[in-house]
């Protein structure tokens, strides 16, 4: 405990200490001056590894390391009055007493502490104690009264006396020593600390849908000790998936992504509760399973779902960080925040089905994904952690093919909206499919009828002269069958290209349409059989993928 | 007049795949607003069928508008009236994932 300045001990240098009284000349460790250092460090782990400690104890292996110090520099000798035993058995009264004032700092010494007396209404409690010993005691615990009230409050729980433990002169907290240094490297970032982590721990989070950003956005939120994650989904994984859903890895092929995300995110961190749902999310079961959690993820692949989601938010007053991804680009916005917008506010009237494209249909890039998953992930632990929103009323653009990231300002909540409005007409779940005119899955009609088409069979069987294939020229380019020519659909319904050189003098030789899985390649169909009339035009049933599956297993899929 | 037309979360394929268009309106009696841009846009930009871009006199559901970066409901919608070097931006809303 030091009693004045002690800046005195800088000029020192290493290594410099008190003697400890008597022979044989060591120095005591209770105080000493080094210069910190790694090598010193390791010699010390060294020769503590080689030779052990004399006595047992650090002043042995210090003594024993810095050997010179009782013959060799006399400069490197502290004067006593920094190391200072108040007990009286060790010290020559008379001349304590006399120079008492010039006592820098006392040295504790033995087996017994400060901490070990009873302490009330400012006395030490104990016996056999010198009088100078009761009162560098007294002082310790005056200071340490102070320490204790400046930065210890303890809970109502600790005042009844039921959490009384030895060594909680810390702040009260629902972490634990082990959690707190897991969780240290987050906990220092202003905006999280301690409350901030208690917080996330207490919370419950519920993502709807393990793919592409559902994999990112659990995996950060488990790892950053998240108390609770429901997951949501009733897929299996498939090979297409493992390019972007992270979570998921080969041996997991097959495997339901509920299970495959637990056992990834458990060994993440076992200490987070991870309840499944293996249920696809819809109208008779979404406002049992949300309303379970605090704030919802919307990591889903469809409008569908979105809406369905929103509305059950909504209604609950749930929180919703919404992200979705197509080819390079994404999005990512946080609904029903604090009298923000929703998802309705923003699409009041769901898109046609005709002109909304799947991960299936249009592609998707894996870090594109995991770009906007991990902005989920960190706007759910602001909103945990801090209360606040990064997204809340923007819409954050990302496109890291074209290196551009920014936030846009949406428009504040819709006096009008259907659900979230001033006077709202969806006060429960609705008929999502019938809203938005198409299911998770789409649903395709026929525009051909069948004497329009042929099967993957009976082309290979024919000697075809004319075949268009009308996927994007970068499908082409990854598998195409022979004498195919590619022109693309949407070149092709909007007339931009010239089409003559693939249209047969005589209409009588049939024009074959083919595309990926028989979809476009029926609409080009109609298109040319409206623009000539006189010729025959056929669509192949089940497209390329037909072809693989019924003629060729060695023709690529993707 | 100058203005920029920026495409993003797929609309750009109604406009020959090409996300950012520097335009120069035509000389006109009238304040070019959104309600007359729209139609202009559709006749003189547009690279696929109409209905695609519009529906009535607006553009069709799941199409966002920004101008200058903020949704055009802030801006006054279709009255807004069109500056110089303006930037228009269509969104198409995404829902993969």
């Amino acid at each position: 405990m030091p009693l004045s300045n002690i800046d005195d001990l800088f000029q020192y240098e290493e290594l410099s200490a008190c003697r400890d009284a008597g022979w044989p000349d060591c120095f005591n460790t209770g105080l000493f001056v080094l210069t910190p250092s790694l090598e010193t460090y390791k010699a010390l782990i060294r020769r503590a590894c080689d030779d052990g400690s004399f006595d047992g104890g650090d002043q042995g292996l210090l003594n024993a390391h810095f050997s010179t110090w009782s013959h060799g520099d006399i400069r490197k000798h502290i004067p006593f009055s920094y190391n200072v035993n108040p007990n009286a058995s060790y010290t020559y009264l008379p001349a304590y007493k006399h120079f008492a004032d010039q006592v820098k700092m006392v040295h504790f010494l033995g087996a017994v502490k400060p901490w070990h007396y009873q302490y009330a209404n400012g006395r030490v409690q104990g016996q056999n104690l010198t009088e100078h010993t009761l009162k560098f005691l007294e002082q310790w615990h005056k200071v340490a009264d102070i320490v204790k009230q400046t930065y210890y409050q303890p809970t109502a729980e600790m005042k009844a006396g039921s959490a009384k433990k030895e060594g909680t002169n810390v702040v009260p907290t629902t972490l634990t020593n082990p959690e707190i240094l897991r969780y240290g490297r987050q906990m220092i970032v202003d905006g999280v600390g301690l409350p901030g982590q208690e917080g996330l721990k207490k919370s419950k989070v519920l993502i709807v849908g393990l793919g592409a950003l559902g994999c990112p956005s659990s995996h950060y939120l488990a790892a950053a000790g998240v108390g609770t994650l429901g997951l949501v989904d009733d897929d299996v994984v498939d090979a297409s998936n493992l390019h972007r859903q992270i979570l998921h890895s080969e041996k997991e092929i097959g495997v339901h992504k509920v299970d495959s995300a637990i056992s990834r995110l458990h060994a993440v961190n076992q200490h987070v509760s991870l309840i499944p749902h293996k249920v696809d999310l819809n109208a008779s079961n979404a406002l049992s399973i949300i309303q379970q959690y605090d704030l919802v993820l919307d990591c889903t692949d469809n409008a569908t779902t979105r809406y369905l989601i929103n509305d059950c938010c909504v209604l609950l007053n749930k929180v919703l960080v919404s992200g979705a991804a197509l080819r390079f680009e994404g999005q990512v916005s946080t609904y029903n925040y604090k009298g923000g917008p929703c998802y309705r506010c923003i699409n009041p009237s769901p898109p046609d089905p005709e002109t909304t494209l799947n991960c299936f249909e249009a592609g998707v890039l894996g870090p594109v994904t995991g770009v906007v998953g991990s902005l989920q992930a960190a706007e759910a632990i602001k909103i945990l952690a801090s209360d606040e929103s990064a997204y809340a009323g923007k819409l954050m653009l990302v496109c890291p093919w074209d290196g551009i990231m920014k936030a846009i300002k949406l428009r504040p909540r819709r006096k009008d909206c259907v659900v979230c409005g001033d006077n709202p007409t969806v006060t429960s779940p609705i008929d999502y499919v019938k809203f938005c005119g198409s299911g998770k899955n789409k649903q395709y009609s026929n525009a051909s009828t069948e004497s329009e088409r042929i099967t993957c069979r009976q082309l290979r069987d024919s000697s075809y002269k004319h075949l268009i294939d009308v996927r994007p020229s970068v499908e082409f380019g990854i598998c195409a069958l022979e004498n195919s020519v590619c022109v693309p659909f949407m070149d092709l319904v909007s007339d931009k290209v010239d089409l003559s050189p693939h249209i047969p003098e005589d209409p009588a030789e049939p024009v074959y349409l083919l595309c990926r899985a028989g979809i476009n390649s029926q609409v080009a169909v109609q298109h040319l059989k409206a623009k000539y009339p006189e010729h025959c035009f056929k669509d192949i049933v089940g497209g390329l993928m037909g072809w693989t599956s019924d003629i060729d297993p060695n023709f690529p899929m993707y | 007049m100058n203005i920029t037309i920026e495409l993003a979360g797929g609309a750009e394929l109604l406009f020959g795949n090409q996300r950012k268009h520097e335009v120069t309106l035509p000389e006109s009696d009238k304040q070019w607003t959104m309600a007359t841009l729209l139609p202009w846009i559709r006749d003189n930009l547009l690279q696929e069928r109409g209905e695609l871009f519009m529906q009535g006199k607006s553009v069709r559901p799941g199409i966002l508008v920004l101008v200058n970066d903020a949704d055009w409901e802030l801006a006054g919608e279709l009255d807004y009236v069109i500056e110089n070097k303006d930037n228009i931006m269509f969104i198409s809303t995404l829902h993969g994932g």
